[in-house]
């Protein structure tokens, strides 16, 4: 790396590491004016910033952006405002804990191409609650989108007196450069959303980390699932912003006492079921057999595009492409995550066999983010849950939107998904402000009775086995 | 003016007060440069000041960096503002 770009990195975190000292200075209603006003900035941006984005990016649909932008700015700020996140948050006379936030210093976020400004607004806006300055890192073909939402978003911050670079950002760096960025010492945390590699970058450079992992969401429609509600709730999500959010269905599988009638709902509702040929038409387009992931050529592409990509013939009006397929796993490119309207399909014979392939799907490198069901049967839905191994499962609405929170559910907003250990990430929580917080906790003088009861010198006695310590220990308690 | 000063040969004493926000310092930052001029040590004295924003770390660093280590110094600051200097890393332009 040369000289030169090792002294931007250091400058980039000498000015964020003086704007974490400031920022401890400001109490609640100082970062609530802030939070505030960079909120309302973004929202009265939501659409420029949505049209710059799906310009630059070529991916998704602008109008679907602008929701995004929309969720990212009011529904994170609502789920915020009201959060204690400076000083005294909570005090309990009873346990005698009192509950202090402390900020944790500068954090770095990586944003991903597929949700360029509504992720730098949302990671903004949860930096700036908790008092810590951010660092914006964008994509390579989303930097003038992203850095225009980050600057909005100071400008409106300074204009509330925030500390002078709590928001920076670190445009045309290398690889290398963001390597060299989240080992920095003076670093405290990364944000990392975006592709596998770059999040297994951020775990492995030593500084902790908040990441994401991949997605390959099942969605089952169990035989008590209401058809053209179910499918009309899959279009919603599976099409929104042409499939770029990682929380969105990847597989449907149908119980097949209802699979005829949702067949036929998805066609009434614009999905059209690909034949052999066609199928394999479009996984060469959609699948890259080098790298054995999906094509970024097809990644939040409209169906009409990926037809044409293709070289296939799709009814006019058509949202979503539907591919019947028996098998799962790298035998079947799309079984995986394909984030583009192109929805596998299965049926199945019986509660058993469709959780045994929503298992075998969610383990197809999905594990730990997003699964979900329709179905009006509570049983099924809680043995179906306890089955995957997901984050979130989300029940009887659109995965992608019930995913995010706050839309169709009471999740707490987030446009970064934890996934658990088994996305190598250290929650399986939306990840929001909480999380960029050190909590410092003030114990009291509680005594344990039981302990006082006991005494330690009954240890010494070497004849009483754990049976009768645990009796002792819990005499006239 | 959060600013008083007292001089001796060799150095001069800003003694500072209140909140140091970006008008206030913006406000400072001349006053301060003219002493700074005179080629003497320089001290500030925070032990009334409540609160110091971007600006006026800025111009600390701007004085440390123009007379030099040894030269340059705060000193009796309040405890959140010794936290100020901590989490910067600036305890060096700190004295007691």
């Amino acid at each position: 790396m040369e000289e030169q770009e090792r002294n931007h990195i250091e400058e980039i975190l000498e000015r964020a590491t003086y704007a974490a000292a400031i920022f401890n200075q400001y109490d609640q209603e100082q970062v609530d004016r802030i939070v505030r006003a960079v909120y309302k900035a973004a929202l009265n941006n939501r659409v420029m910033l949505a049209k710059m984005a799906a310009e630059e990016t070529q991916m998704g649909r602008w109008e679907d952006k602008v929701t995004k932008n929309a969720i990212a700015a009011q529904y994170v700020y609502e789920n915020l405002k009201n959060q204690k996140t400076v000083g005294i948050i909570s005090e309990n006379e009873h346990s005698g804990i009192v509950e202090i936030a402390q900020p944790i210093g500068p954090i770095l976020a990586i944003i991903p191409i597929t949700n360029p400004t509504s992720t730098t607004i949302f990671k903004i806006l949860i930096a700036l609650k908790t008092r810590n300055p951010i660092i914006i890192s964008p994509p390579r073909k989303g930097a003038n989108s992203t850095i225009e939402a980050a600057r909005i978003c100071y400008e409106a911050a300074l204009s509330e007196e925030a500390p002078e670079d709590c928001i920076q950002w670190n445009n045309n760096k290398t690889r290398e450069e963001t390597q060299h960025l989240m080992k920095h010492p003076k670093l405290a945390l990364i944000l990392a959303t975006g592709g596998t590699g770059l999040v297994h970058e951020a775990y492995s450079s030593g500084t902790p980390a908040l990441g994401v992992g991949a997605g390959n969401v099942p969605v089952y429609m169990e035989k008590t699932a209401d058809p053209s509600f179910a499918v009309e709730q899959l279009i919603l999500s599976k099409t929104f912003d042409n499939g770029t959010i990682c929380a969105s269905e990847q597989a449907l599988v149908v119980d097949k006492e209802i699979a005829g009638k949702v067949k036929e709902e998805l066609v009434r509702q614009g999905a059209y079921f690909l034949n052999p040929e066609e199928t394999k038409a479009v996984e060469k387009v959609a699948w890259n057999t080098e790298t054995k992931s999906m094509n970024g050529a097809v990644v939040g592409q409209s169906v009409e595009k990926i037809a044409a990509m293709a070289g296939i013939k799709v009814p006019e009006g058509t949202r979503l492409l539907m591919v019947p397929l028996e098998k799962i796993g790298d035998e079947e490119p799309l079984s995986s995550e394909i984030l583009a309207p192109i929805l596998a399909y299965y049926e199945a014979n019986d509660f058993d066999d469709a959780a045994r392939k929503c298992i075998e799907l969610n383990y197809h490198g999905g594990i730990g983010h997003t699964a979900s069901i329709f179905s009006c049967d509570e049983e099924r839905i809680k043995k179906f849950s306890v089955m995957m191994n997901a984050g979130r499962i989300v029940v009887n609405m659109p995965s992608a939107q019930g995913a995010v929170g706050s839309l169709f559910n009471t999740l707490e907003t987030s446009f970064t998904l934890g996934c658990g250990t088994a996305g190598k990430n250290i929650t399986t929580d939306n990840v929001s402000a909480r999380h960029l917080l050190n909590i410092q906790r003030v114990t009291r003088r509680r005594m344990n009775v039981r302990m006082l009861n006991l005494g330690f010198d009954i240890y010494l006695d070497e004849s009483l086995d754990a049976d009768t310590l645990e009796r002792e220990y819990n005499k006239n308690y | 003016m959060n600013l008083k000063t007292e001089s001796t040969d060799e150095l001069v004493i800003c003694h500072l007060s209140g909140r140091l926000d970006t008008i206030a310092s913006l406000e400072l930052e001349p006053e301060i440069d003219k002493i700074t001029d005179n080629g003497k040590k320089m001290e500030f004295d925070f032990h009334e000041v409540d609160y110091i924003s971007s600006t006026f770390l800025r111009i600390c660093l701007k004085q440390y960096k123009t007379l030099g280590a040894g030269n340059f110094w705060i000193k009796a600051l309040k405890p959140d503002i010794k936290k100020v200097f901590m989490i910067a890393g600036l305890e060096k332009l700190v004295k007691g």
